[in-house]
């Protein structure tokens, strides 16, 4: 069992899946409940998978390796390092969440469970993969569960379901150009593999490319083709249009899986391809790619302070995170990096909550708008809806970094490096900060806890929904207790990507 | 030493013969005649027509499965007086029986056709089935223009037949017209061959073929009327033009027999008259013609299909694109390993374009009206789910989702560019496989849009079935692509003993 355990991860949620597909219309009612335990099982096998792994080995542990295509040379080749052990974890994690949060609000159909499933086993599949080929395949199916939840279930009825549409064409050209770079790493090496580990070890023929001005060597080349890929699926400044359109009308459990760890696919594809694989390349490109993150920052803090819709309010905030967590990689220091996957983890979880609780504030106020909100109730917010301001308090502080809770220390951990290497820009990113800071506690403070001056509801108290209940709450209490432990004491956790990070940064030294 | 029985190769010819001269009989009697026959266990009164469908079907099956069992195992390829026995021909009859079945079993369902034209139709296609199989075994440049003039006179009569627009019967005087200029264009090249080698043979031919062709010789200009007349089949440039025109009258089943049938006759013709005769270096003509035909072939192709706006014209059009881009891998120099993956890339366009015309057939005879626009997917989700899902993988097949056919296909051909550093061509490829995701989106938004406008239709489990027999090759192809990709390594490459 434990000898197979990655194999059982993977591919548990499309068993499951295919099994839902293909199950009577008579049993459909039943289709959240098996989704749920399923989800159950595949959590305590991810638990095992951590329990299980050795902080201290380098390498990859619970390796499978077998030939898939000898015409393609590609492999069957899955493993866990400290680089994906966590991510597969929050993933297994967040779709049980979001599974078990969504059997609570209405009864999806089995058809949308078993996409769903299917979208799990494809992002678990990316981060899982240690073959490009397999990466590159995992990479192009994870993209179009969600084209198909989306076209066909939308929270807002788009008669040309042109975000749908919008999206898949980034992910088609996203997918397009990691085609691209890995057949370009395939054909230059000296011994040509899709295996992750050779390609590190082996070398690039030495080719360069001889422009106007300069000249830029194949590796540089494939680098950035890797890096466009990336930022089509990373909403990065200016390619986050995709990201906007498609939250908007998500249902509620894909758009918590969108904002946060499907997102962040692309983000440990730059730790796993661009940092790992291509250091030399990384280190000529730092300065472009810690300008980027400091001007999507900019970019991001500056646009919250004139949003009044609560959902465009916390993409901006995401893209906040985005741009720390380009400017981890590109400053290229141990605590840098290490911050930087730390914060995909804080914001995975911070992400995926805030996007629930502000699609519960739609339901209960019937409105995202900021103004709307906050003149919902004749009494504040807080003390009409008390836990559910609790939750979303926590959950809004883990993504904007206040110490104790969600992405505190990744901050910091980013930001001292930072102000090491860069010192004029880090101050910038930290006057962005406070203004980023300033501007959401604001609409923070005016939705929950500002009395409301107009002393009549918009809302008729009648219509106003309870406050959580002991289900919702048991539900939403494991990401409570993440963002407080994450923020706090995360050294267990810490520990398990240690190892892997001391490769990538001596890599880069 | 001989391992196969020849004659269990030509069961599909015999039968198709046979199915001719009972039609022909069929014919001559009253079709429509009712008749009290006990048929499949049941006893029931039917007409002579319906009755002689339902025993060509379970006929064609049964022959399919006699002579895909039996020639399974057919490891040499055998030269038997003007034809040859080879795994090639084996793959292409078998495409041409399935063609065949699902062309005669659309026509016994579909309203398009009137009862008594049903036979008619039954019969040309037999001739042309068999034309084509016959063609797929020919050695004689006698045999091949025989068979290839017995095709093109029954596909014409074919095409002729049942047209009902002014605009669509010019389509079919136009293509008959072009026709018989490309058999006259394949007479005077196979008269140069003569000319040189003093034979009919195609061994013989073989013999006296340089290594390095010649840019003005005798063999060079026949070698250049054979591209072409392979190239009018293939639907290539500047040949793009006659089909889309001549589909859109036809009834949706003759429109999909009359795209891939032709296409399998160039492909043949393209292998055993160009490929296997002419050297693997055909001098600057192969380099400077194919590369270029190829590209505009995609270019055009994607062009005209974004502006069309009847189904089974974009679907003929978008179709020789797909077959346009197999032949990518060829354009520089045809390699053995760049036939092998042209074959596989014609194997896999074929798969999807059968699949989408027949899916089309399907849905345009549902709609039980005129409709031939895209219209005719609005909505599609909502009142047939699994029918709509079947469209669905098929277009996600055109769009290159991992892992199915489409996927291999792309990638195989675009890694095999890069492996040879024709980054040009690899643009192309990506371009081409861009534009496939743009009509596929296209279409997917159609099908996820749209008001519900009839009641769902219930899907009894076979034909469930019958939607999912479209997707067993495209969906798990990845999971033998090794063994097909030897086998058509094998087919491609003759080792003639």
């Amino acid at each position: 069992m434990i000898s197979n355990l990655v194999n059982f991860i993977l591919f548990l949620p499309t068993v499951v899946g295919l099994f839902l597909f293909f199950l009577p219309k008579t049993y459909k009612r039943h289709s959240r409940y098996i989704a749920a335990v399923s989800s159950f099982v595949h959590l305590l096998m991810a638990v095992a998978l951590i329990l299980e792994f050795d902080p201290n080995m380098s390498g990859l542990q619970f390796s499978e390796k077998h030939l898939w295509m000898s015409a393609l040379k590609a492999e069957y080749h899955l493993g866990v390092d400290g680089l994906n052990i966590l991510l597969v974890f929050s993933t297994v994690l967040l779709f049980h969440l979001s599974i078990l949060l969504s059997t609570l609000e209405r009864s999806y159909s089995q058809s949308f469970y078993s996409i769903f499933l299917f979208l799990e086993s494809s992002i678990l599949g990316i981060f899982l993969a240690q073959d490009l080929f397999l990466l590159f395949s995992f990479w192009m199916l994870s993209a179009f569960p969600v084209f198909l939840i989306t076209g066909i279930w939308n929270t807002v009825k788009d008669a040309k379901q042109n975000s749908s549409l919008h999206f898949i064409i980034y992910q088609l050209l996203s997918a397009v150009l990691l085609c691209l770079s890995i057949f370009l790493m395939y054909f230059h090496l000296d011994a040509p593999t899709f295996d992750i580990e050779s390609v590190n070890t082996a070398t690039f023929s030495a080719i360069s490319f001889d422009l106007y001005l300069f000249s830029i060597s194949l590796d540089q080349v494939i680098f950035i083709l890797l890096l466009l890929c990336i930022f089509l699926r990373l909403p990065v400044f200016p390619f986050y249009s995709w990201f906007e359109e498609i939250q908007e009308k998500a249902l509620v459990p894909l758009g918590m899986i969108l904002s946060s760890i499907f997102t962040l696919t692309a983000g440990y594809l730059l730790l796993k391809l661009n940092a790992y694989l291509f250091p030399k390349a990384l280190h000529l490109f730092s300065p472009f790619l810690a300008a980027l993150g400091l001007v999507q920052v900019i970019f991001s803090s500056f646009s919250i302070l004139v949003q009044t819709d609560l959902k465009k309010l916390m993409r901006r905030l995401l893209l906040f995170c985005y741009g720390l967590m380009l400017i981890g990689i590109g400053s290229e220091g141990p605590s840098a990096l290490q911050g930087s996957l730390f914060l995909m983890i804080t914001v995975c979880f911070g992400a995926a909550l805030l996007h629930y609780l502000i699609e519960q504030i739609g339901v209960r106020v019937g409105s995202f708008e900021i103004k709307t909100i906050a003149e919902s109730s004749e009494m504040p917010l807080s003390l009409r809806l008390p836990s559910f301001t609790a939750f979303f308090t926590i959950a809004l502080f883990s993504i904007l970094s206040i110490p104790f809770f969600g992405s505190y220390l990744a901050q910091q951990m980013i930001w001292i490096n930072y102000f090491q290497i860069h010192t004029v820009q880090s101050v910038f990113y930290a006057i962005s900060y406070l203004i980023c800071l300033s501007g959401v506690l604001y609409f923070f403070l005016k939705m929950f806890f500002k009395k409301n001056r107009r002393r009549q509801s918009l809302i008729h108290a009648a219509d106003l929904r309870e406050d959580f209940s002991l289900a919702h709450k048991l539900c939403l209490l494991p990401f409570l207790g993440l963002c407080i432990y994450l923020g706090t004491f995360p050294a267990a956790l810490l520990r398990l990507t240690q190892t892997s990070i001391q490769v990538l940064v001596e890599g880069l030294k | 030493m001989k391992t196969h029985s020849t004659l269990s190769f030509f069961v599909p010819e015999l039968f198709f013969l046979a199915s001719i001269v009972v039609y022909m009989v069929l014919n001559c009697l009253n079709p429509l005649k009712k008749i009290h026959i006990r048929f499949l266990f049941n006893q029931r009164i039917t007409s002579l027509h319906q009755a002689s469908f339902r025993g060509y079907l379970l006929l064609l099956a049964v022959v399919f499965a006699v002579y895909a069992g039996l020639n399974a195992n057919l490891s040499e390829d055998m030269i038997e007086g003007i034809f040859i026995v080879d795994r090639f021909a084996y793959f292409l009859k078998s495409l041409i029986l399935i063609l065949a079945f699902a062309t005669v079993f659309h026509i016994q369902k579909t309203g398009e056709i009137h009862l008594e034209d049903k036979n008619t139709l039954v019969l040309l296609i037999n001739a042309a089935s068999f034309s084509l199989t016959m063609l797929s075994v020919s050695l004689s440049l006698n045999s091949a223009f025989i068979f290839l003039s017995i095709f093109t006179i029954t596909f014409s009569i074919m095409q002729g037949f049942l047209k009902q627009k002014t605009a669509s019967s010019e389509a079919s005087i136009k293509f008959f017209i072009f026709n018989y200029f490309i058999l006259g264009v394949f007479a005077i090249g196979a008269v140069f061959l003569i000319f040189a080698s003093d034979s009919v043979q195609w061994l013989e031919i073989k013999k006296i073929i340089p290594a390095q062709l010649d840019d003005m010789s005798v063999l060079t200009l026949s070698f250049c009327f054979f591209i072409s007349v392979s190239f009018f089949y293939l639907r290539f440039f500047p040949f793009h033009f006659i089909f889309p025109d001549l589909v859109q009258g036809a009834p949706t089943s003759l429109a999909s027999y009359s795209t891939l049938s032709c296409s399998l006759v160039g492909f043949c013709f393209f292998k055993r008259w160009i490929l296997d005769l002419f050297p693997e270096n055909a001098g600057m003509i192969w380099k400077e013609l194919i590369p270029f035909v190829c590209v505009l072939t995609i270019c055009i192709g994607h062009f005209l299909a974004y502006a069309k706006k009847d189904l089974r014209r974009w679907l003929g059009s978008f179709s020789v694109t797909q077959f346009g881009f197999g032949f990518l891998v060829l354009a520089l120099h045809p390699k053995p390993e760049a036939q092998m993956i042209a074959f596989f890339s014609f194997a896999s366009s074929f798969c999807a374009c059968f699949g989408l015309f027949f899916l089309f057939q399907v849905l345009l005879d549902r709609k039980q009206s005129v409709i031939e626009q895209h219209e005719a997917f609005n909505g599609l989700l909502s009142h047939s789910p699994y029918f709509a899902m079947t469209l669905i993988l098929l277009f996600l097949n055109n769009m290159g989702l991992p892992p199915t056919l489409g996927f291999l296909q792309y990638i195989i051909n675009l890694r095999y560019l890069i492996q040879e550093k024709e980054y040009l061509l690899m643009f192309v490829g990506i371009f081409h496989w861009l534009m496939s995701a743009s009509h596929s989106l296209f279409f997917l938004k159609k099908i996820f849009q749209g008001e519900k406008t009839q009641n769902a239709q219930p899907n009894s489990f076979m034909r469930k079935l019958f939607l999912a027999s479209f997707l067993f090759p495209i969906l798990l192809s990845c999971l033998w692509l090794d063994s097909l990709l030897s086998f058509f390594q094998n087919a491609m490459i003759l080792k003639v003993h």
